[in-house]
């Protein structure tokens, strides 16, 4: 079996570059390809201050940076603006990567570390006003916003965790929600429950984001939102919208390849040594159904995913 | 710094994006915007490419307030491609396939 890498990882976050470490000390000739940028959802955090290790605290940038230059310290190839449109499985039990250029690479074994994107909000504004105070990130858009009005949407730690960035610029948060709590960690719940400009919204949606445009210059002013326990329908006058309602787990890939499982929202069923149903293709990360996905246990999972594809190459060898 | 990408400034604005011949891209970031910094060397790469044919600039929008609030910058990353003095295309947010997603873009007015 000649390939043109021993290991292709698809997906260039904290799973997959965490992979390219160990594939790289492991000495196999390693190609990461990430779509996006390196770091995935990370970089978008303003401060990890739950990885372990970090006592301060430390910021998704400054952490994927780390995590990059560890990476190609031990040889790993890390292709940007990148991504892979297509697996095939070959005949020989290596594996055809088809790039978003049309090129395509060859590889005796594919991690699958392509993470998850955030859920957009299914209303009249989302995608017209996205860029024109629309945000799905607070670290990147915060700051266009000081002394203005915005409405944080979502409940979990994504949305907890940014709309407590946001205190530090907005005038006013309406903290909207379609439960009547929140369900992060409870430090962050404390912080931003306790920010004199917060405001929960509970029990609501948004049913539409408004504004003005000028050609392609798009400015949101406001939110139209309903109660779903009594139906009330109320109006916030708001230039920035944040939006932190899940994530889809990014698995086309793989949906329909036989062999693959994925649950009903899928995402990929693999087992503790992060195999899929297919020898030689391994799924890591955020991509896979984890009872948590947090930084930590997503690292690890790439750390394991490439010790399996090592002991795989090595059972090639020996075959 | 950059070999393939310069900043540019709300007082050459005129000068090296509006009145340029050849199509110009404008990366819109801002140091505090880690996805921004971690987005250059793909803009650098197209940049490097397409040298000679087409210009790319990064406008930092802390230090140029006129030209980021004449097109409406709300959000960054922000990538607008102007071509003979207007606004010919733009992206918000990180693209998808950035490499070839710019490269195509400056294709299209060459």
């Amino acid at each position: 079996m000649t390939t043109d890498f021993d290991v292709v990882i698809i997906g260039g976050g904290p799973t997959g570059l965490a992979a390219a470490v160990y594939t790289g000390r492991s000495l196999l000739k390693t190609l990461v390809l990430e779509k996006g940028v390196p770091g995935g959802q990370i970089v978008f955090s303003a401060a990890i201050d739950n990885y372990p290790g970090f006592p301060d605290g430390i910021s998704g940038y400054d952490f994927t940076d780390a995590f990059l230059r560890h990476a190609k310290r031990f040889g790993a190839e890390i292709r940007t603006g990148l991504g892979a449109e297509k697996i095939t499985p070959n005949e020989d039990g290596s594996f055809t990567v088809g790039l978003s250029d049309s090129k395509s690479v060859t590889a005796k074994a594919v991690i699958l570390a392509t993470g998850r994107h955030p859920r957009k909000l299914d209303v009249p504004g989302y995608d017209e006003y996205f860029g024109g105070g629309v945000s799905v990130c607070g670290t990147c858009d915060g700051a266009f916003f000081k002394n203005q009005p915005m409405a944080v949407v979502g409940g979990g730690n994504s949305a907890v965790e940014e709309g407590f960035f946001l205190t530090r610029y907005a005038s006013q948060i309406k903290s909207i929600h379609r439960r009547d709590y929140f369900t992060a960690q409870k430090i962050l719940i404390e912080e931003y429950t306790h920010s004199a400009n917060v405001t929960p919204v509970w029990n609501s949606v948004v049913e539409e984001i408004y504004g003005k445009a000028n050609g392609a210059q798009k400015e949101v002013t406001g939110v139209r939102v309903r109660d779903l326990k009594t139906d009330k329908v109320a109006e916030f006058d708001v230039n920035a919208v944040f939006v932190f309602i899940g994530w889809l787990p990014n698995s086309d890939l793989v949906k329909g390849m036989p062999g693959v499982k994925l649950d009903e929202e899928n995402r990929i069923i693999g087992n503790e040594l992060m195999e899929t149903g297919v020898p030689g293709l391994y799924a890591a990360g955020d991509v896979c159904v984890r009872p948590i996905y947090q930084l930590a246990n997503v690292v690890a999972d790439g750390v394991q995913a490439a010790v399996s594809v090592e002991k795989y190459l090595d059972s090639l060898k020996n075959k | 710094m950059s070999d393939f990408v310069t900043e540019v400034s709300d007082s050459v604005w005129d000068a090296e994006v509006l009145q340029s011949d050849q199509p110009v891209l404008v990366d819109f970031w801002a140091p505090w915007c880690g996805p921004c910094r971690m987005l250059a060397p793909t803009v650098e790469q197209v940049a490097e490419q397409y040298q000679g044919k087409a210009k790319v600039f990064k406008m930092n929008v802390d230090d140029n307030l006129e030209s980021p609030a004449k097109y409406g910058i709300r959000g960054i990353p922000t990538l607008i491609l102007f071509h003979k003095g207007a606004e010919v295309e733009r992206r918000v947010g990180i693209p998808p396939n950035a490499n070839i997603e710019l490269a195509q873009m400056i294709e299209r007015q060459l």
